[in-house]
């Protein structure tokens, strides 16, 4: 192919790569947002993804320059160059990384090929520590009509996945280093390389720490959706997940109830007015919009001056609290 | 807890006025409409109530011992039922009744509110009365041009200072009951019945204003709580040297404080310094059935539990210290023992008398 050759094919072809690359990126940023759904804990797919996805076609100039003038030894540069159009997908843990993999894997309108594995490199060659990423290229698996485009079946896109530690590194080091065909000098190398193997032990560190955390934080996580399906089946209202209720139910970690749904369903029974007050201050109160405030009230009826003593907001919702529940707050 | 689940339903206020100098009667000015509060007010006036009379607070259960046509009682159980604009009219006798018990001079005039709503679960009816004194304050102010100045204010009331305000309130416990008496209970708040010496201040409200006398069972509820009390400390998980000193805490809180009534949540206040264990001692009490409201104390019934402290030991032997000395004289402590056979270090006690022996037999 001629230089002239591939840029008009290009120019023709690059609405198609815009809508087959758009419609990759909507598909799996919808398809992770239900894989984090049903983690435990959810996730959120705006916490998940460290960077906005952003589609990227080649412009012209670099298309031409790696097809013909980089000694690449194509056969047919325009049809095997598979990152004509491609996105990055950076999160923050190598975890993360193999769920953006499935989401990927999951879907039955490309068929996906690893380009490159991170892992596996690894496993091959366990003494170097150089540039990690993972690469998939999804093919179109049957011609799709878009809008005013068909996207034939075979069109690529290329996806890069990789953690942010991974992207700072890759960011300083990608176009310098592996890309000139000339080698930089062996200290930068020696460079890269040591803070590759840092990443790599942080990362470990950091899947450590989030296990850490996740476990450390489940009994207030249960704790929440106890309370969150009691507030639903009684108040007939979703609560918000505001930091509070967390903050609440760590002070009380001692206090907790082995059986909390069981104690709230009594309490909701011998109390039934307590439903309505919460309703009735719902649009007006924060707290009252919490789950948390299910167990302000269960506590308050039976430890009222632990509670005055322990609790870790501001008084002046939980003093309505007690107000219903007819204890005077102010002369415990 | 008698008045969770509060809300009020109407409110009106009247104002009373104190004796001039001859002792006549200044005759109060009548409210004419209904009081009307937003959420938030009406929120702040159930917490001055609460503070007053919720579980924890000072109120006191009193027996109703004036139920004629005249009665307050009377004037409750008719005006729970009227229409509002019945409601206004017949409450002004409210202020006639409260007049003429101000029959000293020197008791201050104020706004009588008189509200009825419902307390309780299952709810029941309520009507009550505060007398609020009026005081005065400052309210941050800003001027046109942005800078913040104070201006002062002669007629608050009802703000947090429970010292200005006294409460009685009526609550429907039997609305078939042929005697009035026997369908309603009556609560009051006053800080002058709980403080110390000041119990005749407060006559003319709780008797004069409200018909109330403290109930006959004030003896045996006094003696109630010293049982139940003492019956807390000693199954309580504390180390004994700590128990002795709640021992002597409750002696104290019964025969040298001189406030006039008795209560849990004081006594744990007072002396219990764990919240935890005054949630807890509180619970024993409340499931002993013991009430969480103030009783006027009476030690008739507990005078001879109180004159000695008694510690036993194994084997008969006992210590007997007049109650009101124990903690001026007598130092417990306990120590380890001398170790048995088995390597075994039992637990014995010092008991320091800080006196020389007087006599032996």
């Amino acid at each position: 192919m001629t230089e002239s050759e591939i840029r008009t094919l290009w120019e023709a072809e690059r609405p198609i790569y815009q809508a087959w690359s758009d419609y990759v990126r909507d598909r799996l940023v919808a398809r992770l947002t239900e894989l984090l759904a049903q983690q435990e804990p959810p996730g959120k797919i705006s916490e998940f993804l460290k960077l906005p996805v952003q589609p990227r076609l080649k412009d012209a100039k670099s298309l031409v320059d790696k097809a013909l003038f980089r000694d690449k030894k194509y056969g047919d540069p325009y049809a095997e160059i598979t990152d004509k159009a491609g996105m990055r997908f950076v999160v923050l843990l190598s975890s993360h990384i193999r769920l953006v993999e499935q989401a990927i894997l999951d879907d039955q309108d490309w068929e996906g090929s690893k380009d490159r594995d991170y892992e596996e490199e690894r496993r091959a060659r366990p003494l170097e520590f150089s540039y990690q990423s993972l690469h998939y290229v999804v093919r179109a698996s049957r011609d799709i009509r878009l809008g005013a485009v068909t996207v034939l079946k075979g069109t690529a896109c290329e996806l890069q996945i990789r953690t942010l530690l991974q992207h700072a590194h890759s960011e300083l080091t990608h176009d310098t280093i592996y890309k000139p065909k000339k080698a930089a000098s062996p200290e930068v190398n020696r460079a890269v390389a040591k803070s590759m193997a840092l990443i790599e032990a942080a990362d470990d560190f950091f899947e450590l720490v989030m296990r850490d955390l996740q476990s450390a934080s489940k009994p207030v996580r249960d704790a929440i959706d106890a309370l969150s399906r009691a507030y639903v089946r009684h108040i007939g209202i979703r609560p918000e997940t505001e930091k509070s209720n967390v903050v609440v139910l760590d002070a009380f970690a001692e206090q907790m109830p082995a059986d909390l749904t069981g104690q709230i369903e009594s309490l909701i029974l011998s109390k039934g007015y307590i439903s309505e007050r919460i309703r009735s201050r719902f649009d007006t109160h924060h707290l009252f919009r919490q789950p948390v405030i299910l167990f302000a009230y269960l506590m308050a009826v039976s430890r009222p001056a632990e509670v005055k003593d322990i609790w870790p907001l501001t008084t002046a919702e939980l003093k309505l609290v007690f107000l219903d529940l007819g204890i005077s707050y102010d002369n415990l | 807890m008698i008045f969770e689940n509060l809300s009020i339903t109407r409110i009106i206020t009247h104002e009373v006025f104190e004796r001039d100098n001859g002792r006549n009667i200044v005759p109060p000015v009548y409210g004419t409409s209904l009081v009307t509060l937003n959420p938030t007010g009406i929120d702040a006036f159930c917490c001055r109530i609460m503070d007053a009379m919720g579980r924890a607070s000072r109120a006191l259960e009193m027996a109703i011992v004036e139920a004629g046509a005249s009665s307050a009682c009377a004037l409750a159980d008719q005006l729970v039922d009227l229409d509002d604009a019945l409601f206004v009219s017949n409450s002004s006798a409210a202020a006639n009744k409260l007049t003429s018990a101000q029959g000293r001079r020197g008791l201050p005039g104020g706004i009588l509110v008189v509200f009825t709503g419902s307390a309780g679960h299952p709810s029941k009816r309520i009507v009550g009365f505060i007398k609020a004194e009026t005081h005065s304050g400052f309210t941050r102010q800003q001027d046109a041009n942005g800078s913040i100045s104070l201006q002062f204010l002669t007629n608050l009331l009802l703000t947090p200072q429970t010292k200005l305000y006294k409460i009685g309130i009526f609550v429907e416990s039997d609305p078939s009951a042929a005697e009035l008496e026997n369908g309603w209970r009556a609560f009051i708040y006053d800080d002058q019945i709980s403080a110390s010496n000041k119990l005749s201040a407060a006559q003319y409200f709780y008797e004069g204003f409200l018909g109330c006398a403290f109930p006959e069972t004030s003896a045996r509820r006094t003696r109630e709580f010293h049982d139940y009390t003492k019956d807390f400390i000693q199954g309580v998980d504390l180390p004994e040297e700590q128990k002795i000193d709640l021992h002597n805490a409750l002696v104290t809180y019964l025969k040298v404080d001189q406030s006039p009534t008795v209560q849990t949540s004081v006594f744990a206040q007072s002396y219990l310094d764990d919240p935890a264990l005054r949630d807890a001692y509180e619970q024993f009490m409340a499931q002993k059935g013991f009430p969480s409201t103030a009783i006027h104390k009476d030690l008739s019934d507990v005078t001879t539990a109180l004159r000695y402290r008694k510690v036993s030991f194994s084997d008969d032997i006992k210590l007997i210290v007049p109650a009101d000395k124990f903690a001026s004289m007598i130092r417990m402590e306990a120590i380890e023992g001398e170790a048995d056979g088995h390597g075994v270090v039992p637990t014995w006690t010092r008991i320091t008398v800080k006196d020389r022996i007087r006599k032996q037999e």
